[in-house]
């Protein structure tokens, strides 16, 4: 097995090459040497940008503009026409830079990039400029005005252009192996989906067992299957697996690099291991809160934790006939604002098992808002009602009040909608607290130099576009160390974060457009504050000959422009976005 | 006792309720009834009968008017109505009888008092007898019925009377 994989990676090695040779980065001695011959190419994107700006009065203009060596228009750049049109103006004309007014660059750019390398011109020798959208549709109504303006920004797209430079892209290789960091449900599952897919991976769990919190939950929902039986089979797989190491009782001591190539190690106090890895998932998990000061616990012990009912519930013993259960302790409060999400769920669960178990037991639930999401558990907050489980909401102007000295008696509860104080017997009180996130997540974060969000869990790059992945490439996330999530959702995580960890490392290398940063180390003067703006931790600083300077990770740079402009001595440039280029627009468009 | 309730509740589904009002929103007895408040709503009563309350004494079972347009439109599957007409039934059972108003005729419950009042306050004076308004409506048909065999002749009576032998 392994070996089969490895003779892939070489294979796929061996294809990159093929591919380079055959991208074709035209010939950098027209690119470069000679003097600038730009060629513009105005679209009317059938009425699009023709039934208000006036193309032909464009391209007129466009031909008085210095260096431009041909102008033309087309109905439709993109169409095959137009492309063809482009690729043969390139040969004929002997253009050097290529620009397109057009649509948009988020689906358009890529299309004229790829005809200038088809022509032999170097795909950074191209250079967009939007008329759609910045002129014909924002000024519909003011034909005349969209027409001028369209003219200045093809302006400065010919300014630009004259200073545009080759680039070369380059591919960095991805080692095929993966370290994930947690053995709970989502970490187990992550390992288990990329060793399944070939890949080594290295799994790290900081306790001597594996399963993570699950280890201490009696039965779980919505299948109410016990949480044992449900691990069992899970563990035993990882722990079987051929291509799964195990570091029980260890910690991950550090991690450098970047996607491709972390170097990492681990130890378990006594013993070190050191290895390589292609990609890194951060599944961590969280741990309970535990409500030190709330409502008499730890003092009274007939106060408890959800963790702890289930362990009683495992031990199976002799159950209380009144149970009361207070929800969101510790949770959507000022200084801790989220929602546990699944805490609800826990505690409806736990009310359906102590009811089933003897349906003379009271059981109240004091509420703040039942968040029992989900189809499955819509049911169980029915069956739970059913029962004759009892909601009261409470209010926190006026909270509960656990009575009793020794042991809890009694819980006070006011309800808002009858307006009285009720007094409800109380044999057990549960706390049902939110998880928090794990103590040591902040040395993790510096570690990988991936960040967390105001409540401490890990933060994702994007909410919504890019839910379980780090802005940071190669670093990955799922489970309860993103926020608390049940196991449905842990598991769906995992199975994303590892498809994505897989990409990068099936691929064998990842690509770097050629719009990254580079420092000019005669500016330098390493003060490190490119360090601290860059949000992909992709610059260093590093002592060399000429003393501390910055450098950039070109794998890891996402050409955002951030250090640039933040660089005091003008020491960090941008490909394709140098102060000369972007000043020599500016100055075409004061100068009319 | 509390259990009977208990049972009653829990037969009539009262434990699905899911507080969101809409019982209260569709209740004719808003419109009705001035002292009309949560307390003796629908949702109340429901809610006071979850936590416990001692409904059974409560003047709140005695307002309902039995329209069942909550039950039409419980999200729940709550059916407030057969709640409420079992509750009465076990109250006058316990001589809990000082709220309904019983049939002169036959001693049956029929109408709750605060009704009664409601309905006499709409009415002029003297639009409707006050003895017709004692009776359970099946005894006013049946009070009716014999009023009427006053009214018709005698020989008439007795050629109905042959009519029917036949
Ligand atoms: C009381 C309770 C009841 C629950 N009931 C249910 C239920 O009925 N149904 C349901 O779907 N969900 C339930 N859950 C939620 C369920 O436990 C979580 O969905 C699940 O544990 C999330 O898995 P995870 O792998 O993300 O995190 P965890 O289970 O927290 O696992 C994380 C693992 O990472 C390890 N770790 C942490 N930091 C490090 C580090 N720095 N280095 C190495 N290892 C580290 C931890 O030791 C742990 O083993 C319940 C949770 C609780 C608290």
């Amino acid at each position: 097995m392994e070996k089969a994989h490895i003779s892939r990676s070489q294979k796929l090695a061996g294809d990159r090459q093929i591919r380079r040779q055959t991208a074709g980065f035209g010939n950098p001695a027209r690119a470069n040497c000679d003097l600038p011959r730009i060629g513009v190419f105005v679209c009317h994107c059938g009425n699009n940008i023709g039934g208000v700006v006036r193309v032909p009065e464009v391209v007129e203009y466009a031909r008085t503009l210095p260096d431009v060596a041909y102008a033309e228009d087309n109905m439709y750049s993109c169409s095959e026409e137009g492309l063809s049109s482009i690729k043969e103006s390139i040969v004929r004309h002997k253009l050097n830079r290529v620009i397109v007014a057009s649509c948009t660059p988020r689906t358009h750019e890529p299309l004229f990039k790829r005809a200038c390398e088809e022509a032999g011109l170097n795909k950074y020798l191209f250079e967009f400029v939007n008329i759609r959208e910045h002129c014909s549709w924002i000024h519909m109504h003011a034909p005349d005005e969209a027409t001028e303006k369209a003219k200045a920004l093809v302006r400065m797209g010919v300014a630009k252009a004259r200073y545009l430079e080759p680039q070369e892209e380059f591919q960095s290789d991805v080692y095929p192996a993966a370290l994930v960091i947690g053995g709970g449900v989502a970490g187990m599952t992550a390992a288990l989906n990329l060793a399944n897919q070939g890949f080594v991976v290295h799994l790290v769990e900081r306790e001597a067992e594996l399963g993570g919190l699950l280890r201490g939950v009696n039965k779980v929902f919505p299948t109410y299957e016990d949480a044992g039986e449900f691990l069992a089979p899970l563990i035993q797989q990882v722990e079987n697996h051929p291509r799964i190491t195990t570091y029980l009782r260890s910690e991950v001591e550090s991690v450098e690099g970047f996607i491709g190539h972390f170097q990492v190690r681990v130890t378990n106090g006594h013993r070190e291991a050191e290895f390589e890895v292609g990609t890194v998932i951060v599944a961590t998990g969280a741990q309970e809160f535990k409500p030190y000061g709330y409502y008499g616990y730890p003092m009274l012990p007939n106060v408890v934790t959800p963790l702890e009912l289930e362990e009683m519930l495992k031990k199976g013993f002799e159950f209380p006939r009144n149970v009361v259960m207070i929800n969101c302790v510790g949770a959507r409060i000022a200084e801790r604002p989220y929602c546990g999400r699944f805490c609800c769920t826990a505690a409806l669960k736990n009310a359906v098992l102590i009811k089933e178990r003897d349906p003379r037991a009271k059981v109240y639930i004091l509420q703040r808002d039942v968040m029992a999401y989900g189809e499955h558990i819509e049911r169980h907050y029915r069956r739970a009602m059913e029962l004759g489980v009892r909601f009261i909401r409470y209010s926190l102007d006026r909270p509960p009040e656990v009575v009793g000295v020794r042991q809890a008696r009694e819980v006070k509860v006011f309800h808002q909608l009858i307006g009285k104080e009720l007094t409800l017997p109380a044999d057990l009180v549960v706390l049902v607290t939110p998880l928090v996130p794990q103590p040591d997540s902040e040395k993790l974060s510096r570690m990988l130099k991936v960040p967390r969000g105001s409540e401490g869990f890990f933060l994702e790059a994007h909410l919504k576009l890019r839910p379980i992945e780090f802005a940071t490439d190669g670093i990955y996330l799922c489970g309860s160390a993103r926020y608390p999530s049940n196991i449905i959702e842990s598991v769906s995580q995992a199975y994303a974060a590892s498809a994505k960890a897989a990409t990068p490392m099936r691929q064998g290398f990842v690509q770097v457009e050629a719009i990254t940063a580079f420092s000019d180390e005669h500016l330098c003067t390493g003060c490190g504050t490119c360090v601290l703006v860059c949000p992909f931790s992709a610059i260093e600083l590093r002592v060399g000959e000429n003393g501390q300077k910055s450098w950039v990770n070109a794998t890891q740079c996402k050409g955002c422009g951030s250090c640039v402009a933040a660089c005091p001595n003008g020491a960090m440039q941008q490909r394709g976005f140098t102060d000369r280029q972007v000043l020599s627009m500016v100055e075409a468009l004061v100068s009319s | 006792m509390a259990d009977t309730i208990n049972e009653i509740a829990s037969q009539c589904d009262l434990f699905l309720c899911v507080e969101c009002g809409k019982c209260v929103a569709a209740c004719p007895m808003t419109e009705i009834f001035k002292d009309f408040s949560y307390e003796v709503s629908p949702r109340g009563m429901i809610e006071k009968t979850l936590m416990d309350f001692d409904v059974l004494t409560d003047i709140g079972i005695w307002f309902c008017l039995t329209c069942d347009v909550c039950t039409e439109i419980c999200p729940a599957g709550v059916r407030y109505r057969d709640f409420v007409e079992r509750v009465r039934q076990l109250a006058i059972q316990r001589g809990l009888t000082e709220h309904g108003l019983f049939c002169r005729r036959c001693g049956g419950f029929f109408l709750p008092r605060h009704t009664l009042e409601y309905i006499s306050e709409q009415l002029e004076d003297g639009a409707i007898p006050d003895e017709y308004l004692t009776f359970c409506p099946r005894c006013r048909k049946y009070d009716f019925g014999e009023k009427m065999k006053e009214a018709i002749p005698d020989r008439r009576k007795a050629l109905l009377r042959r009519a029917a032998k036949l």
